[in-house]
């Protein structure tokens, strides 16, 4: 494949990735609940 | 002065804040479609692997410390800028299938085309009813659509 003389050198991004749709009957992403913090109390 | 002005533009080449092109290229060219439904470089010994390809060298040794395309080589991904000449004419002939591929990383541009770094395939098309038997060609066309996850616009 013939392509013509070499004219410039460019620095181009890779493609983003596109962000998919969520599945229906997915389950969701199980977050641990965080632990309250502890209070001192007085006695 | 000149190798100065060379040595300090290469260096500072280095440190530009971001990318000329923020999206991939997108490039004519055609492949060579195996029974298997794979996609074949036509002129290089390179069958292409689903999703981003990245190039290498042919010629050099794989020590030496350069990535493909080098500017004064001729490795790297071929691609057209426009449909047009040889691309036209290879329409589905002989299982020479057209199609639309994505160039990204260091690419070279020349006056008709690009060498480029990165490529994935991302559309077959061509006219079918130039084939000697189009129904294997669409067959084959179905199962590197499989393969590559490729969309496919082919004229029947």
């Amino acid at each position: 494949m013939y392509i013509g003389k070499r004219t410039r050198r460019l620095r181009v991004a890779a493609p983003t990735r596109v962000p998919r749709e969520p599945i229906p009957n997915e389950r969701p992403l199980q977050i641990p609940a965080q632990k309250p913090e502890k209070v001192p109390t007085r006695a | 002065m000149s190798v100065l002005y060379r040595f300090l533009r290469r260096s500072l080449r280095r440190f530009r804040p971001g990318p000329d092109l923020p999206e991939p290229l997108l490039g004519y060219r055609f492949w060579l479609l195996g029974d298997d439904g794979l996609l074949r470089s036509w002129v290089q010994d390179y069958t292409w692997i689903a999703g981003p390809n990245e190039a290498r060298c042919l010629v050099a040794a794989p020590w030496w410390p350069f990535r493909a395309p080098h500017p004064r080589c001729s490795c790297g991904f071929y691609a057209l800028k426009r449909p047009q000449g040889n691309y036209i004419r290879a329409n589905c002939k002989h299982f020479i299938v057209p199609g639309v591929v994505a160039l990204w990383g260091k690419v070279w541009e020349h006056e008709e085309g690009y060498r480029a770094q990165w490529a994935q395939p991302l559309v077959l098309h061509g006219d079918l009813r130039l084939c000697v038997d189009p129904d294997e060609v669409r067959l084959c066309i179905d199962r590197a659509a499989a393969i590559y996850n490729l969309d496919v616009m082919a004229v029947t």
